[in-house]
């Protein structure tokens, strides 16, 4: 009897701030006869907008007409509900290489009740 | 050999609580994913058509067919975690155009199943999802190149 088929772990990379790492894109420019050759080279794009490997594999969401790509399912656009700053852009967005293109930046990460530049 | 853009034998399915390790879920027979849109309709007067029709939100999930139905039911804690699949691409298999799925803050709700006389039991589960921050669509799709 074959083996049931264990998932592969998967390994995350972790985004810096202050390097691009994420990717909002049209949906509309991958209606095309040919959406794999496309998708392939905006993965290869991507990769190196971000400094990474050439085949490194990204996920995608469905986000009303773009899709979001990151490289974590769990990365989100805005701050989580149960952050300080819930309902605010994480990533500084720039346009990219096509207007149907925008490069997302992570924000750095605010340090929760840092009192360090309060005067005493 | 190119991508077939046609997928076969969901596999590979697990599920990894918050906290906890993974639990390969085999056995699998049927993996649907459903984004559940919602919409709110409008019509009045003499309308004979709405008038309104939109999109209000979205409540992705993914339902798991299968023959270890036990397991299934095993999965009922009230809790939440990642939920992934993987579809064979119809003649690569796992290679070019294979499809990973992947859910986060996924629920494991509602299972059920059982077995009938001569016939192989049966059973199924929906994951439900919540996204951490409300506009970011816990769904995920990842193709291999």
């Amino acid at each position: 009897m074959p083996p049931t088929p264990v998932p592969k772990k998967v390994d995350y990379h972790e985004p810096e701030s202050g390097k691009p790492s994420a990717a909002l894109v049209k949906r509309s420019i991958f209606h095309a006869e040919n959406p794999e050759n496309l998708f392939a080279r905006m993965k290869d794009h991507l990769a190196k907008v971000f400094g990474l490997e050439k085949g490194t594999n990204f996920c995608y969401r469905v986000q009303g007409d773009d899709l979001f790509f990151s490289a974590s399912p769990y990365d989100t656009l805005n701050y989580p509900k149960d952050h300080e700053l819930a309902g605010q852009p994480r990533y500084d967005w720039a346009d990219g290489a096509k207007p149907e293109i925008k490069i997302g930046t992570l924000k750095p990460e605010p340090k929760p009740n840092d009192l360090s530049d309060l005067p005493v | 050999m190119p991508a077939t853009r046609l997928w076969t034998n969901p596999q590979a399915a697990g599920y990894t609580p918050a906290g906890g390790a993974l639990l390969p879920i085999g056995r699998i027979t049927n993996a649907t994913i459903d984004a559940n849109g919602q919409r709110l309709t409008f019509s009045g007067d003499g309308d004979r058509y709405d008038t309104l029709n939109v999109n209000i939100g979205n409540a992705p999930a993914i339902t798991l067919t299968g023959g270890d139905f036990f397991k299934f039911l095993g999965l009922m804690n009230g809790g939440f975690g990642t939920l992934v699949i993987t579809y064979e691409d119809a003649k690569n298999v796992l290679g070019t155009g294979s499809a990973v799925v992947t859910l986060i803050n996924a629920a494991p709700d509602s299972p059920s199943g059982g077995a009938a006389h001569r016939q192989v039991g049966s059973g199924t589960i929906t994951f439900v999802s919540s996204s951490a921050d409300g506009i970011t669509n816990p769904l995920s799709f990842t193709l291999a190149a």
